[in-house]
Order: structure tokens, then C-alpha cells, then sequence
């Protein structure tokens, strides 16, 4: 659990702005600041836990929230001030982190090499780095499921590449600007690929299609390329070996 | 009727995808909403089916393809309008039809917009995956359908064709757009220079979004700061590293990186995913008050359409109209009395 401040102690009050005719989107900050994430998850939670009648979906990114409603049932105006009310009324509060998982990794992405000269370390330096950190998942989005992790120590604020890859295979760990993704479908990207779980964070072969949540903690184990054989021999539901400890 | 109809598919074009309305309610999971490019055909044919629930099409971009089924089935074509026979009766478009067992129905070329649909009454027996049939990215309730490929429906009773007047929606025009999120990035004289701009639609286009060419200058905003990634919208006018605007439609993703200028109101965005390469668009700028006002759900679409439906009757009165009737299987067909 991590101590939350109230929300506009560190921030800027956050812009309650039109995102088309049926929603509202709580912006607490227009560039990526790590600060904001906690701010996000509280006041996604807060806005749920409020209950405001006509609110269809509230949703959270890495730095808003976006609430979309009936607009039959409550006014865009009436809307934006109950959301005011409610985050004024916010207090200081511990977060839930939400669950803990692990997810059996390989460390031998193509652009491994290139990550070890961008952080200026070796490749146990860089593996160390990552499976030593506890990774927040601090948005889902791109493709069903897919979770930004983040984020690692600040050497590893290097940018995407120019270029794209295309054919990037499912479960591929992929790395730019302090964050991890475990690719969730075979796809393109202009992030660098430097390892590989058999985890699939969105799968129909399961009951739960997707299992991560925004606010959930993703620690990644390394495993050898055999223990990852083996893992993949048995992984219809797409799980690769991943397992969650509830928060306590 | 009972038991059930299996279509066979003789021939498709390149890209004939499952769509209804989509999935709302997981952008929090990634998952945009999706559904149907154009909405309301999928409305068109609901009322045009007279079915309460709103249906599940088979989306064609451009290109129809060849049906075929072993028992009457019942069916709605919709959006934009192809060329389309019975065997080789053509039949009118925006209208709905029986097929009877052994007939063939050709869905050829669009004659106009991009997105044409057909809609079959009964229970489609692809099971749902999220509460929707719509292929969304790695979402495939079922894939793009292709030559020897079969659908099964449980049909619904026998009843009466209908028919809808022709909507106007096909040949791009005037889109209006409302601020969003990242408006103010852009110096108003870009917003305004954004609504006195001549625009075409690029060939650059698919279920994502729809990119518009003009000559002159791009938009560009005011700070270069990198963006943190964001939620968008179908409808957003996204501005991407040229400068060039580009309308996101239902298969966008959940969150994206690059401004937007502006949101295109629900009402128009059937416009944009309609208009075929190079047709004009223009943008006009509401203030959110007059966006919001223009705002309806889905019941009261709806319920407009189902207003507008007439029964498709032979008059010979609309004798120019003639030959786009459908001799065969209309309402005088005895497997398909009015029930």
C-alpha cells in the first residue's frame, strides 16, 4: 500500500474537459508524470465508490480519468459537478495497490544489447534492474488487455525507436521510457523488444479474459529458456506460469 | 419456420467482417467499442427487419460477395448502396428481402459511400465474445468471412418486406466537429483555419480511421511537448506528424499519443466512415452546448428509423422504380405469407 496525498497537493487541480457528447475527461496532467498515477487510480475509485447515477464507464489512463455517461440521464454541467464535489471531498487515503502477481520471463530480446548500451550497463545489470522492481500497472490500452508497467529507474528514460516493427510476436517484453509492456497480441510497434513471457494479458480460453487490472503490481522472475519450454506446454488458458498474491 | 438456414457464402469480397454495435463499457481493459463503421445502417436494418434488438450485419467494404441458403431467410441490406439481384432480378437497396431456398443473392460493387451491409433475420450462431459479434483487433468472435465459408441462423417468422427512403449520407460534406481534450493545443487560428479548409478523403482509410487531404500547410499545435498518451474517441480529429487530419473511426484504439484538434459529433461520423476516396469534406465547429444538444441515444434513433419504414409494395405507378423491385420472393411469395 503507498500513502496517498490529497490530490491537489501535488498537482495542478485537475481540467474537467469534453471528450465528445458523452463524456467528461478528468486530466490531471497533458505529459506523463509518474506523480499522477496515484491521483488517477484514487480518483477513479472515488468517482466509482460515489455511485453518481447516469455514469456508464469510468476508466483510467496514465494521467485521467475518463467518465463517460447517459446523457439522458444527467447533464454534462450537473455531471462535472458532482465529479467537482466529489474529488474536493477527497481526504487523504491509503491506495489499494490492488494484487500482486509474477510472471515467468526470458531475457533474450533482440534489442537486449542495444538496452544494455542506452542504460549503460550489462545485461545482469539490466535483467536486475528489471526484475527487482515491483512494476505498477499504470494503464491498459493499445490492444485488449495490455498493460503499461512501469516504472523502472530513471536510466531507463530512453525514447521508442524511429522505426517500427511490424510482426512483434505476442508475450515479447517490450521497453521504452521507464516502462515495460508484455505485448498482448502479435502487432507493430516502435518499442524495443528485450524478452519473453508466455503470459497473454487478454485470452478468451479463460474464464477471466482479461487479468490484470489498473493499480495491480507486476514483478517479472527470470527463468531458463527450458523451465520457459516447459511453461508453454501447457498454457491454453494463456496464464504462462503468472501468479497472483491478493493484497493483504 | 424452424430449425435452421445455412448460408453459404459463393464468393466475398476482401474484407466482409461480423459487426453490430459493439462492446461499451472495457475501454478500462483496452478494449474500444468498436461496432458497425457506419451505426446506422445496423439501425436501418433493425427497423428494416422489424426486430426489436439491434442487429448483427455483415459489414462489406466496396465489395459484397455471393449468398446462398437452403431455407428462406429474411434479410436487410443497408449503408451504402452496391449493386444487388436476386438471381437476375436486381432488387432495391435499403430495403429488406426474403432469399428463398436455392436462390442466389449477388451483392456486387458500391455505387456509392464505402460500408454496404447485409442483415439476416434470426439468431446468427456465432457466439458473442464480450456481448458483441464485432472483430475487434484480437476480438474474433469469427473471422472475415470468405468463398465456402457458412454462416447458420435460426430464422424468425415469416413477414412482410419493407422498404427506407435513400439516405444522404455517401458523398462526404459538412462534418461537424466540438472541442476535445487537446483543442487548445492548437492556436485558434488553426481551428479556424481547420473549418475554411477544402477537404477530400484520402485512399488512406480503413476501419481505423480516415485520413483527409488538403492543399496548403498543416495543423500543427502550438507546443511540440511530447504528449502523455491519452484516451481517444471514434471521432476525434487526430492531427499526425504532417499535419494531416485524420478521423478516428470505431477500430481505433483506446489511447493514442497524437493531439486532437476536435471531435466529430456522433451524428456525422456515418459521414465521414461513408465517404468514399475523394469526396469533399468540410468541418464546422459547435461549441460543446450546441454538440450536446444535438446528442440522441440509441432508442430514439432508433425509433425515427422505424418511423420512416414503408411497406415494399409494387405500385405500378413507381414504374421507373420497376426494376429494382423484387419479382420473385416479395410479399406475394406463398413460403412467405404476412404473419
Amino acid at each position: 500500500m503507498t500513502v496517498l496525498k490529497p490530490h491537489r497537493q501535488n498537482a495542478t487541480e485537475p481540467d474537467l474537459i469534453p471528450l465528445g457528447q458523452d463524456g467528461v475527461l478528468i486530466r490531471f496532467s497533458l505529459i506523463n508524470d509518474p506523480q499522477v498515477s496515484d491521483q488517477v487510480i484514487a480518483t477513479r475509485h472515488e468517482i466509482e465508490a460515489a455511485g453518481i447515477d447516469g455514469v456508464e464507464e469510468i476508466a483510467g489512463s496514465l494521467t485521467s480519468a475518463l467518465v463517460r455517461y447517459d446523457p439522458v440521464r444527467i447533464s454534462r454541467t450537473d455531471l462535472i459537478h458532482r465529479l467537482a464535489k466529489t474529488m474536493a471531498q477527497m481526504t487523504p487515503q491509503q491506495v489499494q495497490t490492488g494484487r500482486h502477481w509474477t510472471i515467468p520471463a526470458t531475457f533474450d530480446g533482440i534489442h537486449m544489447q542495444e538496452v544494455c548500451e542506452l542504460t549503460n550497463q550489462n545485461r545482469d545489470r539490466v535483467i536486475t534492474d528489471i526484475v527487482k522492481t515491483a512494476l505498477r500497472v499504470l494503464a491498459i490500452g493499445f490492444a485488449p488487455g495490455q498493460p503499461y508497467l512501469g516504472l523502472l529507474p530513471d536510466h531507463w528514460n530512453f525514447p521508442r525507436q524511429d522505426h517500427l516493427t511490424q510482426n512483434v510476436p505476442a508475450g515479447t517484453i517490450i521497453t521504452a521510457v521507464q516502462q515495460l509492456i508484455p505485448f498482448a497480441t502479435t502487432g507493430v510497434t516502435g518499442w524495443r523488444q528485450i524478452g519473453y513471457c508466455a503470459f497473454r494479458a487478454f485470452s478468451t480460453n479463460r474464464n477471466e479474459p482479461f487479468v490484470l487490472q489498473q493499480g495491480d503490481m507486476v514483478r517479472f522472475e527470470q527463468v531458463s529458456e527450458s523451465e520457459m519450454a516447459d511453461i508453454e506446454k501447457s498454457n491454453t488458458d494463456g496464464m504462462g506460469g503468472a501468479r497472483c498474491r491478493a493484497q493483504l | 419456420m424452424s430449425g435452421t438456414a445455412v448460408i453459404e457464402v459463393i464468393s466475398a469480397g476482401p474484407a466482409l467482417t461480423l459487426q453490430d454495435l459493439g462492446r461499451p463499457g472495457y475501454v478500462q481493459q483496452g478494449v474500444a467499442p468498436g461496432g458497425a463503421a457506419d451505426p446506422l445502417a445496423i439501425l436501418e436494418a433493425t427497423a428494416l427487419l422489424s426486430v426489436f434488438q439491434p442487429v448483427t450485419a455483415i459489414e462489406m467494404p466496396l465489395i459484397g460477395g455471393a449468398f446462398r441458403t437452403n431455407a428462406p431467410i429474411f434479410f436487410a441490406l443497408t449503408g451504402a448502396p452496391m449493386q444487388a439481384r436476386i438471381d437476375d432480378q436486381p432488387i432495391l437497396w435499403n430495403a429488406s428481402h426474403w432469399l428463398q431456398a436455392g436462390q442466389t443473392l449477388q451483392i456486387g460493387s458500391v455505387t456509392q459511400g464505402t460500408y454496404g451491409y447485409l442483415s439476416i433475420t434470426g439468431t446468427l450462431q456465432v457466439p458473442p465474445i464480450l456481448n458483441s459479434r464485432s472483430n475487434y483487433r484480437s476480438i474474433k468472435p469469427r473471422p472475415p468471412l470468405t468463398a465456402g465459408d457458412t454462416l447458420e441462423v435460426i430464422p424468425a417468422q415469416p413477414q412482410p418486406p419493407l422498404r427506407l427512403p435513400q439516405p444522404d449520407r455517401f458523398d462526404g460534406g459538412c462534418i461537424r466537429v466540438m472541442p476535445g481534450p487537446q483543442s487548445d493545443l492548437f492556436p485558434q487560428a488553426e481551428r479556424d483555419r481547420l473549418a475554411g479548409t477544402a477537404f477530400t478523403r484520402s485512399p488512406q482509410a480503413n476501419r481505423q480511421g480516415v485520413r483527409l487531404d488538403h492543399d496548403g500547410p498543416g495543423f500543427l499545435p502550438e507546443s511540440s511537448a511530447t504528449l502523455a498518451s491519452d484516451f481517444i474517441k471514434c471521432g476525434d480529429v487526430q492531427i499526425t506528424g504532417d499535419g494531416a487530419p485524420y478521423v478516428l473511426l470505431a477500430d481505433c484504439q483506446t489511447i493514442g499519443g497524437y493531439p486532437r484538434i476536435g471531435t466529430v459529433v456522433q451524428d456525422d461520423i456515418p459521414k465521414v466512415a461513408q465517404a468514399p476516396a475523394g469526396a469533399p469534406l468540410n468541418f464546422q465547429w459547435l461549441d460543446t452546448d450546441a454538440a450536446d444538444a444535438l446528442y440522441q441515444p440509441m432508442s430514439a434513433q432508433l425509433r425515427r428509423i422505424r418511423d420512416q419504414v414503408k411497406p415494399l409494395i409494387r405500385d405500378p405507378r413507381d414504374i421507373s422504380d420497376l426494376l429494382s423491385y423484387d419479382l420473385i420472393s416479395g410479399v406475394t411469395d406463398a413460403k412467405a405469407p404476412q404473419g
